[in-house]
C-alpha cells in the first residue's frame, strides 16, 4: 500500500461519493462536504483492508452508505438501515438547492418512476458510475442493469414530453409565448 | 425540454467544489503520513513488519495519550501532537454547524485542562482565556447557519454549554487565590462584553434564547430618600455567578 494508490482511489471516487451524499442531504453543500470528509477519513483509517481486486467501488460506497445511515440515525433519533439510504434522497426537501425550475421538474418526474429505476438513473447519469461499477454495487448482471436503465430513461422521456405539453398549455392560458428551445 | 439537458444541469449543480476536494486531499495526505509511516518502503519481511506494527502502536498510543490527557498543554513535549490532531479535526469541518460544534468542543477541552491544573494548585490564565474565547468563535459560526431552526438549535446548545462552564467556574473559584479570582473575573467581564456585541447580530427572538446573557444583565435602581432617582444597567461578572438555584447576589458599595 502506498500513498499513490490512495490518491488514485481518492480522485476516482471523490466526485461520485460527493454526489451520492449531496442528493441525500437535500443539497446542503456544507453538510455534504463535512460528511464526505468524514467518509474519506474513515476510508483512510481502513485503507489497509482495501483490496481493489475484490472490490473497486463498492467498498467506499458501503462506507458512505453506513456513514449516512449513522448520520440520519443521530439526526432523526430512529433506526435507519443503510438500505434505506439508497433511496433516501427522494424524501429530502430541496430548500437549499439553488436549482432552476426545470431541474426541480426533473426531480418531480423522477418521483413518478419506481425507486429501483430512480436509483439506476441517478447512479448512471448523475453520480457517474458505469455499468460494471453498478453491477458490483448492486450485485446484478451488467446486461440486466443496462436494459432496466434504458427502460427507466424511456419512461422519463415520456414524462418530460407530458410536462412540456402541460407547460405550453399553461403559458398559452396565461397569454405568454412558448419557450424557445435552446 | 430535453432530458439530456436537465440531467446535465443537475450534474453541474451537484458538482463538488475543486477547492474542497483539494483541501480535503491536503488533510488526508498529511494524515496518511501519520497513520502509515514508512508505507512506501514496506518490505514483507517479518522483522520489518513487526517493527512497523510496533511503531504504529507506539505512534497511535502516544497520539491518543497526547489528545486525551489534560496534562498535555503548552510547554509539554507532546503538545504539538495534540494541536495537530485538534487542527486536523477543525480543518475537516466545512459547515458552520460543525465548525461551531468544534469550537464548543475546544472550549470544553481547554476549560477541562484549566480545571485539571487548578486541582493541582496551578492557575493557568491562558487556558481560561483560550477556552472562553472559543465560545465567541462558536457564535460567529452559528451566525452563518442559513436555516433559522438549525441556528436556534445551535444557540440553545451554546447557551447550555455556557451554563455548564459557569457552573464549573463557580465550583473551582473557592480554590483560587484572590489574585487568580480577579483575573478570572476580568477575563469573564471582557468575554461577556464581546459576547453581547456578537449576540446583537442575531434576530431579537434568538437573542432572548441566549439565556446566559439574560441571567447576567440587571437593571439596578438607585433609591434615595425621595424615591428612585437613577438607574443603570450592570453586567455581573464572576462575583455574581448563580448558585444551584439560579440566584445571584450583587453587592453594591455605593448606591
Amino acid at each position: 500500500m502506498n500513498k499513490r494508490d490512495f490518491k488514485r482511489f481518492y480522485s476516482k471516487n471523490f466526485d461520485k461519493i460527493y454526489r451520492f451524499v449531496f442528493f441525500r442531504v437535500g443539497g446542503d453543500r456544507d453538510l455534504a462536504e463535512d460528511l464526505v470528509s468524514e467518509i474519506f477519513v474513515k476510508a483512510l483509517e481502513k485503507f489497509h483492508t482495501y483490496d481493489p481486486k475484490i472490490s473497486k467501488v463498492s467498498w467506499i460506497y458501503t462506507i458512505a452508505k453506513n456513514h449516512l445511515a449513522n448520520h440520519f440515525r443521530s439526526k432523526y433519533f430512529r433506526d435507519v438501515e443503510p438500505l434505506e439510504v439508497d433511496v433516501w434522497w427522494q424524501d429530502q426537501t430541496w430548500e437549499l438547492i439553488d436549482s432552476q425550475a426545470d431541474q426541480k421538474a426533473f426531480y418531480k418526474m423522477l418521483k413518478n418512476i419506481s425507486t429501483d429505476e430512480q436509483r439506476l438513473v441517478t447512479m448512471k447519469y448523475i453520480e457517474g458510475y458505469n455499468y460494471q461499477e453498478m453491477s458490483e454495487i448492486l450485485g446484478k448482471e451488467k446486461v440486466t442493469l443496462r436494459v432496466a436503465t434504458h427502460r427507466a430513461i424511456a419512461k422519463l422521456k415520456k414524462l418530460a414530453k407530458k410536462y412540456e405539453l402541460k407547460e405550453i398549455n399553461q403559458r398559452a392560458e396565461a397569454g405568454k409565448p412558448a419557450r424557445k428551445k435552446v | 425540454m430535453s432530458l439530456k439537458k436537465l440531467i446535465k444541469g443537475l450534474r453541474q449543480e451537484s458538482r463538488p467544489e475543486k477547492k474542497c476536494k483539494k483541501a480535503l486531499w491536503r488533510q488526508l495526505d498529511h494524515q496518511f503520513d501519520h497513520m502509515y509511516p514508512g508505507a512506501k518502503r514496506l518490505v514483507p519481511r517479518p522483522a520489518v513488519i513487526i517493527a512497523v506494527v510496533v511503531l504504529i502502536a507506539v505512534g497511535v498510543g502516544t497520539s491518543t495519550y497526547a489528545y486525551e490527557s489534560p496534562e498535555v498543554v503548552e510547554g509539554h513535549p507532546l503538545n504539538f501532537l495534540k494541536q495537530n490532531i485538534e487542527n486536523f479535526e477543525g480543518k475537516i469541518k466545512f459547515s458552520p454547524e460543525k465548525k461551531a460544534e468544534w469550537h464548543l468542543k475546544m472550549q470544553d477541552r481547554r476549560l477541562a485542562e484549566a480545571e485539571h491544573f487548578v486541582n493541582k494548585n496551578d492557575f493557568r490564565k491562558n487556558l481560561f482565556e483560550k477556552g472562553i474565547g472559543e465560545m465567541g468563535q462558536g457564535l460567529d459560526e452559528a451566525k452563518r447557519i442559513k436555516l433559522k431552526d438549525k441556528r436556534q438549535e445551535m444557540l440553545e446548545h451554546i447557551s447550555a454549554m455556557e451554563q455548564k462552564h459557569i457552573e464549573m467556574l463557580r465550583q473551582i473559584k473557592p480554590q483560587l487565590s484572590e489574585y487568580s479570582q480577579q483575573v478570572i473575573e476580568r477575563i469573564i467581564a471582557e468575554h461577556t462584553k464581546r459576547i453581547q456585541e456578537k449576540v446583537r447580530g442575531f434576530e431579537t427572538d434568538e437573542q432572548e434564547q441566549f439565556m446566559p446573557l439574560k441571567m447576567r444583565r440587571f437593571r439596578i435602581m438607585h433609591v434615595g430618600t425621595s424615591g428612585i432617582n437613577s438607574s443603570s444597567d450592570v453586567i455581573v461578572t464572576a462575583d455574581a455567578l448563580p448558585d444551584e438555584f439560579g440566584n445571584v447576589q450583587i453587592f453594591m458599595l455605593q448606591p
